[in-house]
């Protein structure tokens, strides 16, 4: 109900209130609407008389206050129990103002209830004069504002806690109009800043963050104006206090029809925060190059056996990807029957209380590969213990090493051999030297003996044989010296002879007689006719040949009966070459393994180097042929190679 | 059974006993002489044998070598063939002894016995050819002596075959005081026939030259 409207009723109001006790019938029917009126209205209506004596106290009186009319009317309101004493003084200066000329007036004064509540009533007050300008009667109306006070202040209050609280943030908090201007900033401007708060109200946000962060921050700005929440993350240069890594939310605040009217925005400072991740992620990334760019590798799992962690390294020692074995229980990695008992390793470890040798110690170890083949590994074990228990296994593929290890034991095992046979051939030679003086004598001496004999005309059926026995073996000894001594020395072997089929066997098996005799082996030899002589290095194709003969040799040492010895040559055409194959009926071997027989170190002899056959077939290759081996259908093995009759220059 | 007269003389030069017995033996069956130095400064001391003679030298002796043995034997004037004898076959030994004349070279572990003897056998004939002719050379060098300076000078112009008068009309003397000198010469020489003046044409030369 506006003041307006109450003014132009007062007319009726006051007609009745100053007839009251000289009634009058002129208008009964408007005096009742009166009553009606005053009984509805929710307005406090009260009129005093010049002495202050209540005259009229409506019904939303009583209401509020819990008197009576009844009660009320009659009693001067200064001694009435309804205005709090501290107020009367106030209310008579209004009133006397009143009399001094003025008709209305206003003011707020407190109503103590009956039940001694004080009520805030802000009232409009006109006053009535008489014919001599005195005042007749105190108009008064008013409104309980009580509540509406109340609410003021709650939202006062509840305003002052929400700064309280957005001040205690460790953020920047701020409410900006449309123009972008601050209405509050909380004290995160402080902290950050070092500016006052409350300063900033009004001014441009550019002008207290500076050009350069305006610019970065503009555009969300600009967004949550246009209605939208929008986030930054990254850094923000401001010109006070230096450039920070903010999180800020940007969202438009609306008036209650949804208008937009401003933005919130909150900053959150993550510099720390977000150099701490980055030295995190940096951490991580560094150990992540190291782990997977390790030599070694590396496996981590948890305490049920599981992977978690597998790098490159590991990855190529097993040949399994990481992303195959991860979650799978380590024993994939292991021999079966180490794999079996592993995750009993890790119980008893724990159940010891962390007593086991595993940990901290290098270990060689035993791995198996994907492909089933096992390698050797040398381990080491650590353990993590954090949130989580994890152990981490750092793995060295040592086969390679191990085999090298073998080798140089093998090799170095070889050197003595071989330097023994190099020593046995300078004896050889300087036994041949020594063995000639005797063997000349004893040839010249049985010769002289056989001429005596043959000028005697001696008839004696023994003498003449024996003494031509002698002189025949004791040549035949030292041809054999002769050889030997050539065929282990070096000098002149690259000496080209022309040779028959014939010569070289017989030469081959001259040397391996006594073997060949005590093994009881039978000899196959069988030399084509069409072979023409070839022209080649004597020692070095007997070397070959011996080498092969003295294999077949070895072979049928296995054979229980009917050892039989091959020795082949044919002429094979384009190019024109000798066919030269040697044979054995030994126990042979498995046709896949044939290949390996020309790998250095491959013997199957306990005493053997390993060097015969690779080194048989680069000498036939200088020859410009080409030395094989195969199995024969019939058992037994078969080398065989070519020589062209037109040779290349062989070194 | 009959001594035949011995073919030759085999000098046996060895620093091993057994090889110089042996061979000595194996000689002496084969009926040849034999004489054995067990090193070569021992046979530089001495004088060569009569007769043809084969000198078997061992190529490896301590001392002086076969090879400087050899080419000492040489500039003392020995004639007789060297066979070397050696343990070792070595060519470049071999090459050496064969350009300072060795007749053969024998690597000891490839000794045929058989075949040393008539090795040295046909040693003793050249050297026995090499003997003659020397022989023979000194006998007419010994003509030479009684022959004057022109009939040696047209002994060797009719020796090699110059008619009388182009030997004449080259010494600047008539044909027939040539067919005087020839005669002379003849008679001193003791020959006969033109043909045999002829076969002693190269040895007149190298003696004329001399004088």
């Amino acid at each position: 109900m506006s003041w307006a409207f109450l003014g132009l009723e007062f007319r009726w109001v006051v007609h009745s209130v100053l007839d009251s006790g000289e009634h009058s019938n002129a208008v009964p029917d408007e005096s009742g609407l009166f009553d009606s009126l005053l009984g509805l209205s929710d307005l406090l209506v009260v009129v005093l008389d010049a002495t202050g004596t209540i005259r009229l106290f409506n019904r939303s009186c009583e209401t509020l206050t819990g008197y009576a009319a009844d009660e009320m009317i009659g009693q001067s309101i200064w001694s009435s129990p309804l205005i709090p004493e501290d107020e009367k003084p106030p209310i008579l200066r209004a009133i006397a103002s009143v009399r001094a000329g003025a008709s209305d007036f206003r003011h707020v004064n407190h109503w103590q209830t009956r039940a001694g509540e004080l009520r805030l009533i802000h009232w409009r007050n006109t006053v009535l004069r008489d014919g001599n300008g005195d005042i007749h009667r105190l108009f008064a109306t008013g409104i309980d504002a009580t509540e509406q006070e109340r609410a003021v202040h709650a939202r006062d209050h509840q305003r002052r806690e929400l700064h309280r609280l957005l001040d205690a943030f460790p953020s920047l908090v701020a409410c900006l109009d449309r123009n972008l201007r601050v209405c509050f900033a909380n004290h995160g401007y402080r902290d950050w800043f070092n500016l006052e708060p409350a300063d900033q109200v009004g001014r441009h946000v550019e002008e207290i963050i500076g050009a350069r962060a305006f610019e970065v921050l503009e555009p969300h700005f600009r967004a949550a104006l246009d209605g939208q929440k929008s986030i930054y993350h990254g850094e923000v240069p401001y010109s006070h206090g230096g450039t920070r890594f903010i999180h800020g939310t940007y969202v438009p605040s609306r008036d209650d029809a949804g208008n937009i009217e401003g933005i919130y925005l909150l900053a959150v400072d993550i510099t720390r925060e977000h150099r701490l991740h980055w030295q995190l992620v940096e951490q991580v990334r560094r150990s992540k190059a190291i782990v997977d760019n390790a030599l070694d590798g590396i496996i981590c799992i948890d305490t049920h056996g599981r992977i978690v962690g597998f790098n490159p390294a590991a990855e190529q020692i097993f040949g399994y990807a990481s992303r195959e074995v991860s979650g799978k229980n380590v024993a994939i990695l292991m021999p079966e029957r180490t794999g079996d008992q592993h995750d009993d390793f890790i119980r008893s470890y724990f159940e010891n209380d962390n007593n086991g040798n595993v940990v901290g110690e290098r270990r060689e170890v035993t791995g198996r590969h994907r492909d089933g083949t096992l390698i050797e590994l040398l381990l080491a074990v650590t353990e993590i213990k954090d949130r989580e228990h994890y152990f981490i296994g750092f793995l060295q593929d040592i086969s390679q090493r191990k085999q090298a290890e073998r080798e140089a034991r093998y090799h170095f095992t070889n050197l003595a051999h071989v330097t023994r046979v190099g020593a046995l051939g300078e004896v050889a030679a300087g036994l041949a030297h020594e063995l000639s003086q005797p063997l000349t004598a004893i040839a010249a001496n049985a010769e002289a003996c056989l001429m005596r004999v043959a000028a005697t005309d001696s008839t004696d059926p023994v003498l003449e044989p024996a003494l031509r026995q002698i002189s025949n073996q004791s040549q035949r000894a030292g041809e054999i010296i002769d050889y030997l001594r050539r065929f282990l020395r070096n000098d002149h072997s690259g000496d080209l002879e022309t040779c028959t089929p014939g010569e070289l066997f017989d030469r081959v098996l001259m040397l391996l007689h006594h073997e060949i005799h005590v093994s009881n082996i039978q000899v196959l030899r069988d030399i084509d006719h069409h072979v023409q002589p070839c022209t080649l290095n004597r020692v070095q194709i007997e070397q070959v040949l011996f080498n092969l003969v003295k294999n077949a040799i070895d072979a049928l040492e296995k054979v229980g009966s009917r050892r039989e010895l091959q020795l082949r040559c044919g002429m094979s055409s384009s190019p024109d070459a000798w066919k030269v194959s040697v044979g054995d009926n030994g126990p042979g071997m498995q046709p896949e393994h044939l290949e390996r027989l020309f790998h250095p170190f491959f013997t199957t002899k306990s005493d053997g180097l390993g060097q015969g056959l690779p080194i048989c077939r680069t000498i036939v290759e200088r020859h410009g042929g080409c030395l094989e081996a195969s199995v024969r259908p019939e058992g037994g093995m078969m080398f065989s190679f070519n020589l062209p009759l037109d040779s290349p220059n062989h070194d | 059974m009959t001594e035949p007269q011995p073919a030759g003389t085999v000098v046996i030069v060895d620093d091993d006993a057994s090889i110089r017995q042996s061979l000595a033996t194996l000689m002496d069956a084969a009926g040849f002489s034999t004489r054995c130095h067990e090193s070569g400064d021992a046979l530089l001391e001495c004088e060569p044998p009569d007769g043809p003679a084969c000198l078997l030298l061992d190529l490896h002796m301590p001392g002086t070598s076969g090879i400087e043995v050899q080419r000492q034997l040489c500039m003392q004037g020995y004639d007789m063939p060297v066979i070397f004898l050696t343990g070792h076959a070595e060519v470049h030994a071999a090459v050496d002894a064969l350009k300072g004349g060795a007749a053969d070279f024998i690597v000891k572990s490839e000794f045929r016995p058989a075949d040393l003897v008539a090795q040295i056998r046909s040693c003793f004939d050249h050297h026995a050819d090499t003997l003659d002719h020397k022989r023979r050379k000194a006998d007419l060098c010994q003509c030479v002596e009684r022959l004057t300076r022109r009939e040696l000078e047209v002994a060797v112009l009719a020796a090699g075959g110059t008619t009388n008068h182009v030997i004449g009309m080259q010494l600047g003397i008539s044909e027939r005081t040539v067919e005087i000198h020839r005669g002379r010469a003849m008679k001193k020489l003791e020959l006969r026939t033109a043909a045999e003046l002829a076969r002693l044409h190269d040895d007149l030369l190298e003696i004329s030259e001399k004088h």
